[in-house]
């Protein structure tokens, strides 16, 4: 949140941690992130340079330490996400699953020695960690995943392929979801590893500085110990719940910034004879945009402090990811029609934010899956298929 | 499986048309698939200008089609309007290279032109041996173009032209460029040959949107046109009637861009698996797909009523204005849907629609932007203008 976008005073309901952790990653993001953001994203390039200064702030972890202690409040990471977003989509992207996917998996599935083992590197930036639950022919359905695990002895056998994988390219540990003899696991798979191989997504027109692959698994041994104790789709299906969460966040950060742009724009370019921002329709534009982010702050933060209370439930962060990326599109639409022409290039930004919240509208949940969450639990009745 | 040609289908436009119409209609969409769409993925990539098709696009027999000198191709809008449909449906950027060279650059020639330029020029830009550019928008007037500040004065033998334009189509490659200038007597177009001194043409970088067609930002310093080369029908009435002409054709191009992203989004519908079933069976899907055919079928309609109007001689400034508006928008909301039924493939380009919600934001914007259109249809119906 900041001065201008912050209509309903939100910054009250914040505890002083929450907003010094928000302006220790908004002066990261606008410092280190911002003049590499436009760059990185026409060629395609991940600035791995920036992951010390990353580890710095102390979010590459997540939410809890390795002894399941709460470092940080749902909404101080929220506001971290926001922060990030509102620069860099990818790179936000990236800590959604460094950050949120893997760390929230390890604390919802893994062994304590797990957790502590792969935390604290987490966090130090010394591990990137990649979720591959994803697969070419099961996205919405992933409960379906085919990717088979069959034990020998002491080590599993993994066969199958995965999509849309971020992170494996740069990363050190994946999290493979895989169907064993008695259930869905997770299973944890140290990079490079024999039978695993990576091949990158390329023509892409979103998010283009945050790198997916395809991730092939032909034979690939991992010792037993390396699976997650608690499995089934249920434990996938609670993660997820989770980084909803934080993608709700991404998305307001992204509407937030495109809101700034178009304001300032409006209030300095000028056709006849006055600034734009003095016309009705223009004015009506940056109004509905301006309500649009502020009832989802509020839903977002309402949302985490439910989190944290352990109140939040599946349908809830369905609810917020799907009313957040629903708003942040349409918030970029607006900031781009109210920048005119100069909009569709970089120099504003938010024709790039309009191209990736189009990956944020559709990962972890498209709007349609996150509709039928919410309405499994307000009617009782699934309708997925 | 619904066949090929079903938007068409669902409201037997092909019945409202005639036999020439839809001959022009095909041959343009052979060209474009033959030669448009298997290139337009990579040259947006690499922001490259497919020139080696204007040979071919010349022999299409729909270049300058608006004009009607006798020189060009005697089109119905109706079949100019799907030429430019079926170019847009296969390449966004290259259907605003057509736009601008056949619609604003030739219509420009043929409405403000005298009959000795009509013959210099009209013929040879038929066949694309000559291009032409259109610079109107200048850094400071894009809404406002009648604002426009660059300045024509005669010296004596000439006019020279001082002045800045900006998002010009073709600008930087143009064998002919009608800059639109205030002179003593009113605002006047002047056509410029490049190269020629004080005129510098450097194309704009850092798009994300029709990133396969060149916009250039030009600068004239002492530039200097001879009296010949001025158009003799001037004043900002002229240029607002171009206007009028050309929305008629990006409002088609706009429906081109909506078949081509629910023809995308309704194929992968039918072959995408999920939860055992095809998506396309499921109850969400199909409301987005009726909604996306409605739109368009409503869009066509309404296009095909503007050209038979047009040909008539009934065609209002409210009417192109409108549907301009309405179609732009409505390919915008198409190309949303189509990408969201695309699932996360619907991010590469390969798949064509997320190109295209790119493109559109373009075309969302350029001959007058969703405000601009609107108030021109509200004057139009109140009589109160509501610019200022």
């Amino acid at each position: 949140m900041t001065s201008s976008t912050d209509f309903f005073l939100a910054d009250r309901l914040l505890t002083d941690d929450e907003r010094n952790l928000r302006d220790h990653v908004r002066a990261f993001a606008e410092e280190h992130l911002r003049p590499v953001a436009r760059d990185a994203w026409e060629r395609g390039e991940f600035p791995g340079h920036l992951l010390p200064r990353l580890a710095e702030l102390g979010i590459a972890g997540g939410l809890f330490d390795e002894r399941g202690r709460q470092r940080i409040s749902s909404v101080g990471f929220g506001l971290a996400m926001q922060e990030l977003a509102r620069v860099d989509s990818s790179f936000a992207t990236f800590v959604t699953v460094q950050a949120g996917l893997v760390p929230v998996t390890l604390m919802t599935c893994g062994s304590p020695e797990q957790r502590e083992r792969w935390l604290p590197r987490l966090a130090r930036c010394e591990t990137i960690g990649a979720f591959a639950l994803t697969e070419p022919e099961h996205g919405s359905d992933a409960a379906a995943l085919s990717t088979t695990a069959r034990r020998e002895g002491n080590v599993y056998i993994l066969d199958g392929a995965k999509r849309w994988i971020g992170n494996v390219s740069i990363g050190h540990l994946v999290i493979v979801w895989a169907r064993a003899e008695d259930g869905v696991a997770g299973f944890l798979i140290e990079l490079p590893a024999d039978g695993l191989r990576a091949t990158p997504i390329a023509g892409k027109l979103a998010q283009r500085s945050v790198p997916q692959v395809e991730l092939v698994l032909d034979g690939c041994r991992v010792p037993a110990e390396n699976r997650l104790p608690t499995g089934g789709f249920r434990a996938v299906s609670n993660v997820l719940a989770q980084t909803r969460y934080n993608v709700a966040w991404h998305a307001l950060g992204e509407a937030i910034a495109c809101y700034e742009a178009a304001l300032s724009y409006a209030k300095q370019r000028q056709q006849f004879g006055k600034p734009i921002a003095a016309f009705q329709l223009v004015q009506a534009k940056l109004v509905h945009m301006l309500g649009e982010i502020t009832k989802n702050q509020l839903l977002l933060v309402q949302l985490g402090r439910l989190k944290d209370a352990g109140a939040m439930t599946p349908g809830m962060s369905a609810l917020g990811k799907r009313s957040a990326t629903a708003m942040a599109r349409s918030v970029a639409m607006a900031a781009r029609d109210v920048l005119g022409g100069n909009g569709i290039l970089h120099d504003f930004d938010v024709m790039r934010h309009l191209c990736d919240l189009e990956a944020v509208y559709t990962y972890e949940g498209t709007y349609d899956i996150n509709t039928l969450i919410v309405g499994r639990e307000i009617t009782g009745l699934s309708a997925f298929s | 499986m619904v066949p090929e040609g079903s938007v068409q289908d669902l409201v037997q436009l092909d019945a409202l048309l005639s036999a020439e119409e839809r001959a022009v209609r095909d041959r343009v969409r052979a060209f474009a698939e033959r030669y448009l769409r298997p290139l337009a993925a990579d040259a947006w990539e690499r922001e490259a200008f497919p020139a080696h098709l204007l040979p071919e696009l010349g022999r299409l027999g729909i270049v300058g089609g608006s004009t009607g000198h006798p020189s060009c191709p005697r089109l119905t809008s109706t079949a100019y309007g799907l030429a430019a449909q079926e170019i847009a449906r296969g390449d966004s950027s290259f259907s605003t290279f057509f736009g601008v060279h056949s619609g604003l650059a030739m219509g420009t020639i043929a409405a403000c032109g005298s009959e000795v330029q009509q013959q210099r020029w009209l013929p040879r830009m038929a066949r694309c041996e000559i291009i032409g550019a259109f610079a109107l928008t200048e850094p400071g007037h894009g809404s406002d173009a009648a604002h426009l500040q660059t300045r024509a004065v005669w010296s004596g033998a000439h006019y020279v032209l001082d002045g800045c334009k900006r998002w010009i189509g073709n600008g930087d490659f143009a064998d002919l460029v009608i800059v639109w200038a205030r002179a003593d007597d009113g605002i006047a177009g002047f056509v410029v040959e490049p190269p020629t001194p004080g005129f510098t043409a450097t194309r704009i970088a850092g798009k994300l949107s029709k990133r396969g067609v060149w916009q250039a930002e030009i600068r004239l310093d002492g530039c200097r046109v001879p009296a010949e080369n001025r158009l003799p029908r001037g004043g900002f009435r002229a240029v607002a009637e171009i206007l009028s002409q050309t929305r008629h054709n990006v409002a088609w191009t706009a429906v081109g861009e909506a078949i081509a992203c629910y023809e995308a989004a309704l194929s992968h519908v039918q072959r995408r698996q999920q939860f055992g079933k095809p998506i396309g069976a499921f109850q969400l899907v199909q409301d987005r797909l009726v909604e996306m055919l409605t739109d368009i079928a409503h869009a066509h309609l309404l296009c095909l009523q503007l050209s038979r109007l047009k040909d008539a001689g009934l065609i209002t400034a409210g009417m192109t204005a409108y549907a301009k508006l309405n179609n732009a928008a409505m390919a915008q909301r198409v190309a949303r849907a189509a990408r969201e039924l695309l699932g996360g493939n619907g991010i590469l380009n390969t798949h064509d629609v997320m190109r295209h919600l790119c493109d559109l934001e373009s075309v969302v914007t350029y001959e007058g932007t969703a405000e601009i259109n609107t108030l021109i249809v509200g004057r139009e119906i109140t009589g109160v203008s509501a610019f200022v």
